[in-house]
């Protein structure tokens, strides 16, 4: 569906204003249910243990480390820590 | 063989936490390594920060809003380039690429040009050209670009609060026995290279003519001097890095080249030379001929019936707009009710569970 079909199912003029209302709605949409899905793979920097989230992240759904648990460099799911390590990282202040 | 390692997450603000357990199994006795350190365990019980580096070692997987369409397969060098890092410029973000010839990309040149001048994307000068951003730890997504200029960096109309050094049209100079660079008089401004860098930073020098451009390129520090004395206040480097262009190099393809001559020439007083602190992302790379949602002619990216739900959504807020609050949520529960059948559209037939990584086998 185009940007055009769409105004005219819902009787809007205005193509500024639709634009918007639909970049919310896709948002909206990957919200609920993730349908455009991608994948960005970065580096693990030795002692480094703040890493960003991607800025176009609607919403995190998997988050896998090379060679958890195995030895053979495959992608696995790691688990989220309930509660933080008690070693401090060196770069604590910088987050 | 690689090392077996253990890892966890937990969230930080808006940053993920990346932990790893310091416990470690011995490979195991071979006749290579037939002492008993290779089959023992070693390190403690601890959750520390990654104990080691990992080339590409995290992966994301994310859902994002496909409010633009990237919609061709993409060629490396023609329209995928590899990036050596990020910066930022007067505020906004920038890409970085050094090249072999002249040691910084000119992005305006073929076949970099196609970052603004793409045949599939939303062209037709600066204002309209997108590019899609991959593997960038923080940077992975849509951009606009703002200017693609001819020493390595694209800068993009995003927006940062980021701090990244930065120093335009000043006074620097070089000296090609020692690979250092530095500042040799109290001109203002006075930069203390050593200052600004420590020991594995990277650096951007762009605007250099000396010597068709050598002192142009992305460079490695290896030692950083913090003298009080601003002349002594520098930096020296060990390292050009860049991504090959397609031709007779010998680095693949996607795989960052490190030449470890930096080949810098004498050079004093230079005032229009710029130089940047460099972000290191040699992994991520960028991806023209983007189309943006932009006008009424584009396609919306999603399937035939999520679009039914999708018009339920901007007839909702265009109710609430006019405070028909009754309407608003009538549409509002049809989204929702079209969301969920489209959820469940895609689940048929019989169950399997996977036994957890603890049970009993």
């Amino acid at each position: 569906m185009t940007v055009k079909e769409l105004m005219e199912r819902v009787g809007i003029t205005e193509t500024g204003r639709a634009i918007a209302y639909i970049k919310d709605g896709l948002e909206e949409i990957n919200m609920l249910e993730p349908t455009n899905i991608t994948t960005t793979r970065i580096d693990i920097d030795e002692n480094k243990r703040y890493y960003d989230i991607p800025m176009d992240s609607v919403q995190i759904t998997d988050i896998r480390c090379k060679n958890h648990l195995n030895s053979k460099d495959e992608y696995r799911s790691i688990p989220r820590m309930i509660g933080e390590p008690v070693v401090e990282d060196a770069d604590q202040e910088l987050i | 063989m690689s090392q077996n390692r253990e890892y966890a997450y937990f969230l930080k603000g808006n940053k993920i936490a990346l932990v790893e357990k310091d416990w470690r199994f011995g490979g195991g006795q071979t006749l290579n390594a037939p002492g008993l350190n290779d089959v023992g365990q070693t390190g403690s019980t601890y959750w520390k920060s990654p104990t080691e580096d990992a080339s590409l070692g995290l992966e994301l997987e994310y859902a994002y809003s496909p409010n633009y369409n990237i919609g061709t397969q993409h060629a490396i060098n023609q329209n995928k380039f590899y990036i050596n890092g990020w910066t930022v410029v007067d505020g906004y973000v920038a890409f970085a690429r050094g090249a072999v010839t002249r040691g910084a990309t000119d992005w305006t040149a073929a076949p970099f040009s196609t970052v603004t001048s793409g045949t599939r994307g939303d062209t037709g000068g600066k204002t309209r050209d997108y590019i899609v951003v991959r593997n960038s730890s923080k940077w992975s997504g849509l951009h606009r670009i703002q200017n693609a200029t001819t020493y390595g960096l694209l800068v993009t109309y995003t927006k940062t609060s980021d701090r990244v050094f930065g120093a335009g049209t000043t006074d620097f100079d070089f000296a090609t026995t020692t690979n250092t660079i530095y500042n040799g008089d109290t001109n203002n401004p006075a930069i203390g290279f050593g200052d600004q860098f420590d020991a594995g930073d990277y650096i951007l020098i762009g605007g250099s003519d000396a010597s068709t451009g050598k002192n142009n390129g992305i460079f490695r520090i290896s030692e950083s001097n913090k003298s009080a004395v601003i002349a002594q206040n520098n930096i020296i480097v060990d390292a050009r890095v860049y991504h090959p262009d397609l031709g007779t190099d010998t680095t693949p393809i996607g795989t960052e080249a490190v030449d470890t001559t930096p080949g810098l020439v004498d050079e004093t007083d230079q005032t229009d030379i710029r130089a940047y602190k460099i972000i290191h992302e040699p992994n991520s790379y960028v991806l023209t001929d983007i189309d943006v949602l932009l006008d009424e002619g584009d396609e919306i990216d999603i399937n035939s019936y999520l679009s039914k739900a999708l018009v339920c959504y901007v007839k909702a807020r265009i109710a609430e707009d006019s405070m028909n609050m009754e309407a608003k949520e009538y549409y509002m529960r049809m989204f929702r009710e079209k969301i969920e059948k489209h959820d469940t559209s895609k689940v048929w037939g019989k169950k399997a569970t996977l036994p957890s990584r603890s049970a009993i086998r």
